[in-house]
């Protein structure tokens, strides 16, 4: 039997802290003042004596902060802007594998190796990736550019295989030539176009739009208000006319007598 | 209506109506469940798991404890109820009339059967090694419920160890993630350093940051974890418990005495556990009480000594019994000071008291340093309100002490009210972190008197309060102005109903600090320290906390003790007696509830219980006490006073009427400062001991405690 | 009155064991709270203890010199027979003290 080594997944890493110079309790860190702005509107969605529903919402703008992952002091400072312990929030950002408590590269490849997008090739995708920035699943290159993780399906199943890019960025319909295309383009600093790679418009099927291809006609636009006053002058008119014939009636009643 | 014949026999026409009434279940507040068939009247707010409990019924579980939240994670305590499809967490379920609960059906044996198989699939067979073998939890539950084999042909994962600090070892591996220790570090410690991070298989229980737990409770954590997990570090590979011998004593190191279990094997007390006493210590001790009896068998007196030119020489009981009699004999009584140490039982005390009374010598310090209470009631230096006041106080004012590192178990019941009945806590003295939520008002005698004029915002809290607690420490007391402080008290007191004869209640609450001052005051040892007394002879009876400059250089000072500590170092005549676990004695707590700790190995060497030794010192001095057993020098304790040998019984006493008033006076608005300035090193037994030097060392600078050092670190 | 006064002069320690509740220590209770004041006024150090207990037999005890104590059993006893047997007994001080040999 082969020796199989279970790498444990990047954003997993490990379910305890390492001290490291880098990432530690003193290592500073402060939201932006606009961080300070979207923090206090995140708040305010959330009743006061429960703030720490903010949790993952803070936890996850810390981590755009720091490009893509999120820090011990951030972890610390959001505990004291939500008055929860500090193990509360190490609690949810160890939980949640798209909190990355290690640093990632400039470009966190997370590939989709689920059913649709393997049998695409999303495998081939992966050992692209690999072979030309020289980093295995879960590793950094030594550039500090690119970042391999492996996820679930990010629902892009009609444009399989795709990667996402920092959580952000899909682009999709990739082979390995385009993979490689686009790494070169980072590579060179530059940002290639989102989206399908092989010149496919979003989702379209190979013989492009085959349907619904003329303009639907313009909206009907009720004038609702308009209706209710036709509506309620009718009601008055036969009002009127059952008034009428009653006095008629009872005209024709006294007449009888 | 019943039948007309019967209507005639009033006597049966009462019957019949009291069973109507009975029947009514309108009237009675419970409900009908039926546990395997057998019906029980529960209130409908309990869970299945507590009906079968009163139904004498067993459910095995691991995550659930009744004195902290449920969580029903681990899923041993699975029933089956009847009409539902699923098996049912019992621990958190609450019963329904007429629900009928099946524990003993095939499908609650494989739901056990298979939860057991889960647990087990990651566990590592370290029974061999794992100090929880023969008091596991899941041992005892595996052979009951479990599958006699598992399935589980993979690999198991493996968790990197924690460090906790030396008290507790940290197996992480064997973590079943039940929770539990993170829920007491949580509710009970008040500490929430612990939590579960990662997920699924690669779930971990741990600080995350590699924290210690500098908790004064965190001996507990290891009686809680039903694995072998987190484990006793000390007592490590030492023993198996089917070795150890079980005696139910109390602690003497922590005033509140804990109920305690002792475990020796042989001649060697191997640890100490808590026992479940609610009105205490709930189930809770500190990690003084549990760890510090290794200092038992560290620098031990275990034969008699007597000084000269080149050290201590060895002397046989004969001898030193009449030498301290021929120096005793060459003076007269009120040339003698006897000094009562912290942790003398009642028996030493009073044959102590009756010994030097017959001396002619009238000065015996209780008290150390001069605690200015008086002893003639016993409202005057006893926790009036009772440790389990608190359960019923609405507003505690403590002052002048940090709680958390002076009395950690009541600390802790102080938290439950806290979080539980809505307790309100205001701290006057220092500003530590306690483990919950309170006021900190003042930190020195100012706050009080500004309370008692009205003009501290606090006075309006205490005014509305219907039983308020003002928790005063006996520190507090020894101060020069310590009994205007008390006068001040006393009138707050009056002021604003903390002594309230309608209720019964008096919440003027001192705390002492060691259980010899307490026993010395119940017996009505009262005198006072008279600075510039300068005796020929001083009595140390097991007293080790003093001032050396207060004894003269030429005073011939007699120590009769157990460590060789600061008493013995000064002495010129050394007694080995007996430390706590080694005689029986009784013990006076602050509640004033009298204890007996039993004894549960024997003194080392030549030691002696210390009522023998005085009884022995007596006679051959022509002053024969009159007692020679237990039973004997007991009934002289209860001549004294009665209520000494009821024990595990707080008398109650009149507690409102009956009090002392403290002279008035100038108090001096110092600062109130910590006054332990290290938990784990405060008297002979713990400074002997290693464990708690290892802790000292580890703990302290953790602490971040900004307080004045009475006592420079020893 | 004026036993107040010899009190702390003539006794070491005066000690009253008494019942909370009970009418044979109604005596012995009324006399502690009507003396208490008079005597710590008189003489602040001198202990005067107190304790209670359920169904305990009251008593006076007064400590002499030397440790020598004598005990009155006041079950039964008004609160003036109280105060004549702790009187007695500080009448009988003088005696006991001097009968006993000092060192």
């Amino acid at each position: 039997m082969l020796y199989r080594v279970i790498r444990r997944t990047l954003s997993a890493t490990l379910s305890t802290h390492r001290q490291t110079a880098y990432n530690n309790q003193d290592t500073p860190f402060d939201f932006t003042e606009a961080n300070y702005k979207e923090v206090d509107s995140i708040l305010a969605k959330y009743p006061p004596q429960y703030k720490r529903s903010a949790m993952i919402n803070l936890l996850y703008l810390a981590q755009k902060q720091c490009n893509g992952w999120v820090p011990l002091a951030a972890m610390n400072k959001i505990s004291k802007i939500l008055e929860v312990s500090e193990m509360d929030v190490y609690e949810v950002a160890s939980f949640f594998t798209m909190f990355n408590r290690e640093p990632v590269g400039k470009y966190h490849l997370q590939v989709c190796g689920t059913t649709p997008c393997m049998v695409r090739g999303a495998r081939e995708i992966i050992k692209t990736i690999e072979n030309e920035c020289h980093i295995l699943k879960n590793q950094t290159s030594k550039d500090g550019l690119f970042t391999l993780t492996e996820v679930e399906c990010l629902g892009a199943c009609v444009n399989a295989p795709m990667i996402q890019v920092n959580g952000e960025e899909v682009y999709e319909d990739l082979t390995p030539e385009t993979m490689k295309n686009l790494l070169d383009m980072w590579k060179a600093g530059k940002e290639p176009n989102v989206g399908p790679q092989n010149g496919r418009k979003n989702s379209e099927g190979p013989m492009g739009r085959t349907c619904l291809k003329c303009e639907p006609q313009a909206a009907q636009f009720r004038d609702f208000a308009k209706v209710k006053e036709d509506y309620a002058n009718k009601k008055a008119e036969e009002a009127k006319k059952a008034e009428a014939k009653k006095a008629e009636e009872a005209k024709k009643a006294q007449e009888k007598k | 209506m019943p039948n007309s014949s019967l209507n005639n026999n009033p006597i049966n026409m009462l019957h019949q109506l009291k069973r109507y009434f009975r029947a009514s279940s309108r009237l009675l507040n419970t409900i009908e469940v039926f546990i395997d068939g057998n019906s029980i009247q529960v209130p409908p707010t309990f869970t299945i798991m507590q009906a079968c409990h009163k139904a004498g019924v067993n459910v095995p579980h691991f995550c659930f404890h009744d004195r902290m939240a449920i969580s029903g994670n681990c899923r041993m305590c699975l029933v089956e109820v009847e009409r539902i499809m699923k098996p049912i967490a019992s621990c958190a379920y609450p019963v329904s009339p007429g629900m009928r609960v099946k524990t003993q059906s095939e499908m609650v044996y494989n739901a056990r059967g298979g939860v057991m198989e889960f647990l087990l699939a990651n566990h590592p067979l370290d029974c061999p090694i794992c100090d929880q073998g023969g008091e596991c939890d899941l041992q005892d539950q595996s052979v009951v419920y479990g599958y006699k084999q598992g399935r589980f042909l993979e690999y198991k994962r493996a968790v990197e160890d924690k460090d906790y600090g030396p008290l507790v070892t940290t197996i992480m591996t064997r973590c079943i993630h039940c929770t539990r220790c993170i829920k007491f570090s949580e509710e009970i410690a008040g500490m929430p350093v612990l939590g579960t991070t990662g997920r699924g298989r690669e779930t971990e229980v741990g600080t995350y940051i590699g924290r210690l737990m500098t908790s004064e409770l965190s001996g507990n954590l290891v009686d809680l974890c039903p694995v072998g997990a987190l484990t006793n570090g000390p007592y490590a590979f030492t023993a198996r418990p089917w070795e150890l011998r079980i005696i139910n004593s109390f602690d003497v190191l922590d005033p509140m005495t804990p109920a305690i279990v002792v475990n020796t094997r042989g001649p060697e007390v191997m640890r100490v556990l808590p026992r479940i006493h609610d009105e205490i210590n709930e189930e809770w001790i500190h990690d003084r009480s549990r760890h510090a009896f290794d200092g038992l068998k560290q620098q031990r007196i275990n034969a008699c000594l007597v000084k000269t030119q080149d050290g201590f020489k060895e002397i046989d009981w004969e001898q030193a019994i009449n030498m301290a009699a021929e120096k005793l004999n060459q003076v007269s009584g009120d040339e003698v000071v006897g000094v009562i140490g912290e942790h003398m039982d009642l028996e030493a005390i009073v044959a102590f008291r009756d010994f030097m009374y017959r001396l002619g010598c009238e000065n015996i310090e209780a008290r150390r340093h001069g605690i200015q209470v008086s002893a003639d009631f016993r409202a005057n230096y006893l926790m009036n309100s009772k440790i389990t006041g608190v359960d019923e106080s609405d507003l505690v004012l403590v002052v002048g002490t940090n709680l958390r590192t002076q009395h950690p178990v009541l600390n802790a019941r102080i938290r439950r009210c806290v979080t539980q009945n809505d307790l309100k806590v205001a701290v006057i003295g220092p500003s530590e972190s306690l483990g919950y939520d309170y006021k900190h008002i003042g930190n020195s005698a100012k706050t009080l008197k500004e309370i008692l004029d009205g003009t501290h915002p606090f006075a309006k809290k205490l005014e509305k309060a219907k039983l308020p607690m003002l928790i005063l420490d006996s520190s507090l007391l020894k101060r020069e102005d310590g009994e205007a402080i008390m006068a001040l008290v006393q009138e707050l007191g009056n002021k604003y109903k903390l002594v309230n004869p309608e209720a019964n209640w008096n919440g003027i609450s001192i705390l002492n600090s060691s259980v010899g001052n307490i026993g010395a005051l119940e017996l009505g040892i009262t005198s006072k320290h008279i600075p510039g007394f300068k005796p020929k002879i001083v009595y140390l009876l097991g007293a080790d906390n003093f001032r050396p400059e207060e004894i003269p250089e030429d005073a011939f000072v007699i120590y009769q003790g157990t460590h060789g500590d600061e008493g013995a170092y000064r002495a010129n005549l050394i007694l080995p007696g007996a430390a706590y676990t080694e005689k029986s004695g009784t013990y006076v707590n602050i509640d004033g509830r009298v204890v007996m700790g039993r004894l549960a190995t024997s003194p080392p060497g030549q030691g002696r219980s210390d009522w023998e030794i005085l009884r022995a010192l007596s006679e051959v001095m022509g002053h024969t006490l009159p007692y020679d057993d237990l039973q004997e020098i007991r009934y002289r304790i209860a001549e004294l006073a009665p209520h000494l040998v009821k024990y595990d019984y707080v008398e109650p006493y009149n507690q409102t009427e009956w009090i002392t008033k403290a002279k008035k006076g100038d108090v001096v608005e110092s600062v109130f400062a910590d006054q332990v300035d290290n938990f784990y090193m405060i008297d002979a037994i713990s400074r002997a001991s290693p464990v708690m030097a290892k802790c000292s060392a580890a703990f302290n600078h953790l602490k971040n405690s900004n307080f004045v050092p009475e006592f420079p670190n020893r | 009155m004026s036993w107040h006064r010899l009190l702390a002069s003539k006794i070491r320690e005066l000690r009253l064991v008494c019942c909370q509740t009970s009418s044979h220590s109604e005596g012995i209770r009324s006399f502690i709270s009507k003396n208490y004041t008079q005597v710590k006024s008189q003489a602040p150090e001198f202990p005067f203890i107190v304790r209670e207990c359920e169904n305990a037999i009251p008593l006076v005890v007064a400590r002499y010199d030397f440790g020598v104590e004598k005990k009155v059993c006041v079950e039964g006893f008004s609160e003036k027979d109280v105060d004549k047997a702790v009187e007695d007994l500080i009448k009988q001080a003088d005696s006991i003290n001097s009968h006993r040999e000092t060192h």
